[in-house]
């Protein structure tokens, strides 16, 4: 228990920090946002004056600890380009983008653990060398491309989507996971590989030690030998790099969402970036990073459950 | 039987980076057609005889934007190999042998860091500074530097506990010598390993961040933003897209393949 | 007929382009209650040996000839349906390390069972139950906690008691022992030492010792195999072979061991 409390609180230092780089690093950028907006024609006045209304003219550690405080409530600022409230904004954006990922990692789950036991039972079977083949030459496909090979495939030449056709969950959620299928295994393909690759290679060096000789001296048969021992063992390294693929999964889907036009939170935080609209970067940013420290520390959490040895 | 498999996996390697390094190279002294070059009477064409890989909506020749391309995205995943290299070992070096506090709030930042997703970090460093060549280096080498850092401290932690250096020590010698004679030479064989994977995963980057628009600037062709450019195309002229997919793929897949001949 | 009965057993490794001859017709024979060392360096053959017994040599590259005859069955010929009833049922191993022997994710209790998991059908309380009298018979102090630990929570001692109680459970006709003491205090063997003489007083069952440490032999075993090189250099009772060695290689061994006023031998 006391493990818990000890990281969480390292999380919320972790994402105070970030909070706090992201939002003085933004202050500390030359071009002003009221000028922007305003255009360089505007006199000091009007300048003077939005920059009044938008809080520029207070000190930054005190609008840093209003932001905080805002957030506390819900409230992410507002929008310099879109004038509404980042909350608002990013509502919808949030959902997708999120569906976008978790999607992702359960197909990389499901496809990859067949695969990468199948492929470590059947070692040295030529089953075995085409799926490592493959695997070897998926991980050198970046996601982006995988993705236009994926609509060229399924929604140019069969039909199968219409791309750039994404259905909104509020319409209809059927349609929009139909949707959202294609990005997201865009985003798995290269994740699946290295799970396979993985989960094969650990089985295998496992299969070498001599608790799995034990086991067969007991006289249980290969296939026993494999789930009973090897496979749980194996199975540690995949959850450690699982978690970490979560956040990559989460980066990759902000670069997919362009090659399918999903509107999730990549598109946006691009033109917030170059817009310099920094309400919104910051609270992209900042939830990004949120999303990104709790599953490390729910992959932190599932580790020790899985294997007794670590100390807590 | 083992070994042929091995064998061949290292052949195909060698030949798909041979290629792609031979395309660099001569694109140096010669393209076919100039990169910038824009032909109104050759839009979106297919692959012919002088353009082998045809031309894009502006009736750029494409096999000579490739060329340059790799160029740009060899040149950007190298600098920012180097700088995680060389910034990782002198961090990942200080921290692992003198320990202490100063080791654990640098490891702090590094996780923390690392945790970060690159891609996260580098949009973020050059939504800063602005798109470009030497931003996105910088960008880049800022996100990979914390594996390298991470790894050169483990092995200077493996090393410094060994038998050896407690002998070494006991003769007197000066950490900076026992740092430069016998820890850095002994790092040899991890740095290889990381700097292979690190370099095919910089040019993984690199290709997204281009291909988010965040890499060298139009006109200067670069493979991931062509891809991106050739979106829009892609009913009518699909193989637009492809083939600057396909180099990128040949140089990873290459690359690979080689590095995994080299290990065992 | 005796038990175990192995004749002309040769153990070839196959590389790419050499044959290894690990292990040269080797002969030995056992009948239900012996107890046979076979003592030797490493590399010796011994292992080999043993674990060829045990059908536990199954790996492609490895070449078995000869005949391991267990009960009337050419193990080394049999199909291995027939094998796995024996491995763990009749023919049980304790092995060197145990720490590396057991599953680092089980409990202990769980990996002790095992045995009765593969060969027979009982329920898990009653599983339980025979797990608990296994560690007590073993000498653990405290069988229940030991039954609840993972086997990292247990001492070097404790486990190799464990890894034998999980050779027992079974009431196996032949425990084969490769090295049990090897990784243990010098304190702790003497005491696995008796552990094993116990057991085969009190339940008749047959031991194979491997060790390269003869005082340990020639405690515990009747009849004594020494290898080197892959061949049975000398065979016999124990004490004929110590007080009258015939070979020099055996002669060297015996040499070697530490005059030590604790060692009983």
């Amino acid at each position: 228990m006391k493990y818990i409390l000890k990281k969480i609180s390292t999380l919320i230092v972790t994402l105070l920090i970030v909070s706090a780089l992201v939002f003085f690093a933004f202050s500390f950028i030359p071009g002003n946002p009221a000028i922007t907006k305003l255009g360089t024609q505007a006199t000091p006045e009007a300048i003077e004056n939005l920059m009044h209304e938008m809080g520029l003219d207070r000190p930054v550690v005190t609008r840093y600890f209003e932001w905080i405080g805002g957030i506390l409530h819900g409230d992410f600022g507002i929008s310099y380009s879109y004038n509404q409230s980042v909350t608002s904004l990013l509502k919808e954006k949030i959902v997708i983008t999120m569906l976008l990922s978790v999607m992702a990692i359960i197909l990389t789950v499901l496809i990859s653990f067949p695969l990468g036991i199948y492929a470590a039972r059947k070692s040295d079977s030529k089953l075995d060398v085409i799926i490592t083949s493959v695997n070897q030459f998926i991980m050198s496909v970046p996601s982006f491309f995988s993705g236009i090979i994926i609509t060229l495939i399924f929604g140019v030449a069969l039909k199968v989507f219409s791309p750039g056709g994404f259905v909104s969950y509020k319409q209809s959620f059927i349609r929009c996971i139909g949707y959202l299928f294609f990005p997201s295994i865009s985003i798995a393909l290269p994740k699946i590989a290295m799970v396979v690759k993985l989960l094969r290679d650990t089985a295998l060096k496992e299969a070498d030690k001599d608790y799995v000789r034990t086991a067969y001296s007991r006289g249980n048969r290969t296939r026993a030998v494999f789930y009973k021992h090897v496979l749980k063992n194996a199975c540690i390294p995949v959850i450690t790099f699982l978690g970490m693929a979560f956040a990559d999964i989460i980066a990759g889907s902000l670069i997919v969402e362009q090659v399918f036009s999903v509107p999730g939170l990549g598109r946006i935080l691009l033109t917030s970036i170059s817009g310099r609209d920094y309400p919104v970067v910051e609270a992209i940013i900042l939830l990004l990073s949120v999303f990104v420290v709790v599953s490390n520390l729910i992959v932190d959490l599932l580790y020790k459950k899985f294997d007794p040895r670590i100390h807590v | 039987m083992k070994d042929k498999n091995k064998r061949v996996k290292f052949i195909i390697g060698c030949v798909l980076t041979g290629l792609v390094f031979i395309m660099m190279l001569s694109g140096i002294f010669y393209t076919p057609f100039d990169p910038m070059e824009m032909d109104p009477s050759t839009k979106l064409m297919g692959p012919t005889l002088s353009h082998i890989f045809g031309c894009d909506n502006f009736g750029r020749d494409i096999f000579s934007r490739v060329m340059v391309g790799v160029r740009e995205t060899m040149l950007v995943a190298g600098s920012v190999v180097i700088i995680g290299t060389l910034v990782g070992t002198i961090v990942g070096t200080i921290t692992g042998y003198y320990g202490g506090w100063l080791d654990e709030i640098i490891m702090r930042l590094n996780d923390a860091v690392l945790a970060f997703p690159s891609v996260l970090l580098a949009l973020l460093i050059i939504g800063l500074l602005g798109g470009g060549r030497n931003p996105l280096i910088l960008a880049l080498g800022i996100a990979f530097v914390p594996s390298f850092a991470r790894i050169v401290r483990g092995e200077v932690l493996r090393i410094r506990n060994l038998d050896f250096i407690q002998c070494v020590k006991l003769y007197g010698a000066s950490d900076l010598r026992i740092i430069f004679v016998h820890i850095l030479p002994n790092l040899k064989t991890v740095l290889l390993s990381s700097v292979l994977i690190g370099f095919n995963n910089a040019v993984l980057a690199e290709a997204g961040m281009s291909y988010l628009g965040m890499g060298v600037q139009p006109p200067n062709p670069s493979l991931g933003r062509m891809l991106s450019e050739a979106q829009a195309y892609i009913f009518s002229n699909p193989l637009n897209a492809i083939f600057p997919g396909i180099v990128i793929v040949m140089m990873i897949l290459g690359f690979s393949l080689m590095a995994g001949g080299l290990e065992k | 007929m005796s038990m175990l009965t192995v004749k002309d057993l040769c153990i070839k490794v196959h590389d790419r382009k050499t044959t290894d001859t690990l292990v040269y017709d080797v002969d030995l024979s056992m009948d239900k209650g012996d107890i046979l060392g076979i003592v030797g360096e490493s590399g010796s053959g011994k292992t080999m040996t043993a674990l060829a017994i045990a059908g536990l040599l199954s790996r492609h590259d490895m070449e078995k000839s000869g005949q391991i005859i267990f009960e009337g069955i050419n193990l080394l010929e049999v199909e291995r349906k027939v094998l796995r009833k024996i491995q763990g049922n009749e023919i049980t191993m304790v092995f060197q390390e145990p720490l590396n022997s057991f599953n680092p994710l089980k409990k202990v209790g769980w990996q002790v069972e095992e045995g009765l998991r593969v060969h027979t059908v009982m329920d898990k309380c009653e599983m339980k139950e025979r797990a608990i009298e296994a560690l007590r018979d073993v000498e653990l102090s405290n069988p229940e906690a030991v039954y609840n630990s993972y086997p990292h929570e247990l001492s070097g001692g404790m486990r190799q008691r464990a890894m034998i109680a999980a050779a027992m459970i079974i009431q196996p006709k032949l425990i084969i022992a490769d090295e049990p003491t090897t990784a243990l205090d010098v304190t702790i063997q003497a005491e696995i030492v008796e552990l094993l003489k116990r057991i085969n007083k009190e339940r008749g069952t047959a031991i194979l010792f491997i060790s390269h440490d003869l005082s340990l032999v020639n405690t515990l075993c009747e009849n004594v195999l020494v290898m080197q090189n892959g061949l049975v250099v000398e065979s016999g009772r124990c004490e004929n072979i110590f007080n009258n060695p015939k070979e020099d290689y055996t002669k060297k061994l015996i040499s070697a061991i530490p005059k030590n006023p604790f060692y009983k031998g």
